[in-house]
């Protein structure tokens, strides 16, 4: 009974990487997603992939990041390019690839083939998230 | 709400019902997203100005792109369109004349959401 009491008040080990160059969308859902999990050890939000590879180390169990992101930076890597290196020095890496883009079949496989999953920026996209950080933080297998 | 307020609010272009479902209704979460919109807002307009002044594709294709991000979470879905197009005539390199057209219609939107977020603001302290 206490150690059922413990784990509910007991604080996450999860860290969540966020990459995302749009503030808006990067503030709501860091918000969104300290509401939904407020014992999460921390949330961090980057603007440019290439900060998110300098805290790799930091092992966080969740990057969500855009596909799209150098809109503004034009010498900074595009999502496609941070996913690879990402998987490379760290291949556990769970990995959610958030895109506004329409037509999207072939990076789509192209980011199945390094074995993270898509979510469409909609209206659901960030339920769509928070259902995927529960299934991977209570070890079920999102990415199958 | 009398009917001026009625009206005034189907008039507007912002809908903020999805922000304040995200932020569980919390008004100070509402707000600190209000705020960052303040500021991003006109910082991309005139980026995407000046791109269409100049008819660089990329950027103008780069910045509607990732406005689509910005004014769903706004609710302003008379953009969601005019974006859509903006992108994929620029992906095209095409049709410029349609791309200042539709850049108008962008800002002036945009001028009448920001202004509607400035009187919004005061209610979410």
């Amino acid at each position: 009974m206490f150690l059922k009491y413990f784990r509910k008040i007991r604080p996450l080990k999860e860290i969540i990487f966020i990459v995302e160059d749009n503030d808006v969308y990067a503030k709501s859902l860091r918000t969104f997603l300290q509401i939904r999990f407020p014992k999460m050890k921390e949330i961090k939000v980057f603007r440019i992939g290439e900060m998110c590879l300098m805290e790799l180390h930091r092992n966080p169990t969740i990057v969500i990041m855009d596909y799209y992101l150098n809109s503004q930076y034009e010498e900074a890597d595009n999502g496609l390019e941070i996913i690879k290196r990402i998987k490379k020095i760290k291949p556990k890496t769970n990995i959610i690839v958030l895109s506004a883009q329409e037509k999207f079949n072939v990076a789509l496989e192209v980011i199945k083939e390094q074995d993270c999953i898509y979510v469409k920026k909609d209206q659901d996209s960030f339920c769509k998230v928070e259902q995927l950080i529960k299934d991977i933080i209570n070890g079920q297998t999102a990415f199958d | 709400m009398n009917n001026s307020e009625s009206e005034n609010r189907n008039l507007n272009v912002c809908d903020l019902k999805y922000l304040n479902d995200l932020m569980g209704g919390k008004k100070h979460l509402v707000k600190g997203v209000l705020d960052v919109f303040l500021i991003q807002i006109p910082e991309e307009l005139q980026c995407i100005n000046e791109a269409v002044t100049k008819i660089n594709y990329a950027v103008i294709k780069g910045y509607a792109h990732t406005m689509k991000s910005t004014v769903s979470i706004m609710g302003i879905s008379c953009l969601t369109d005019i974006l859509q197009e903006m992108e994929d005539l620029s992906a095209s390199s095409t049709d410029i004349e349609n791309i200042i057209m539709l850049n108008q219609k962008l800002n002036l939107i945009c001028n009448k959401a920001i202004e509607e977020i400035e009187n919004e603001k005061h209610n979410y302290v």
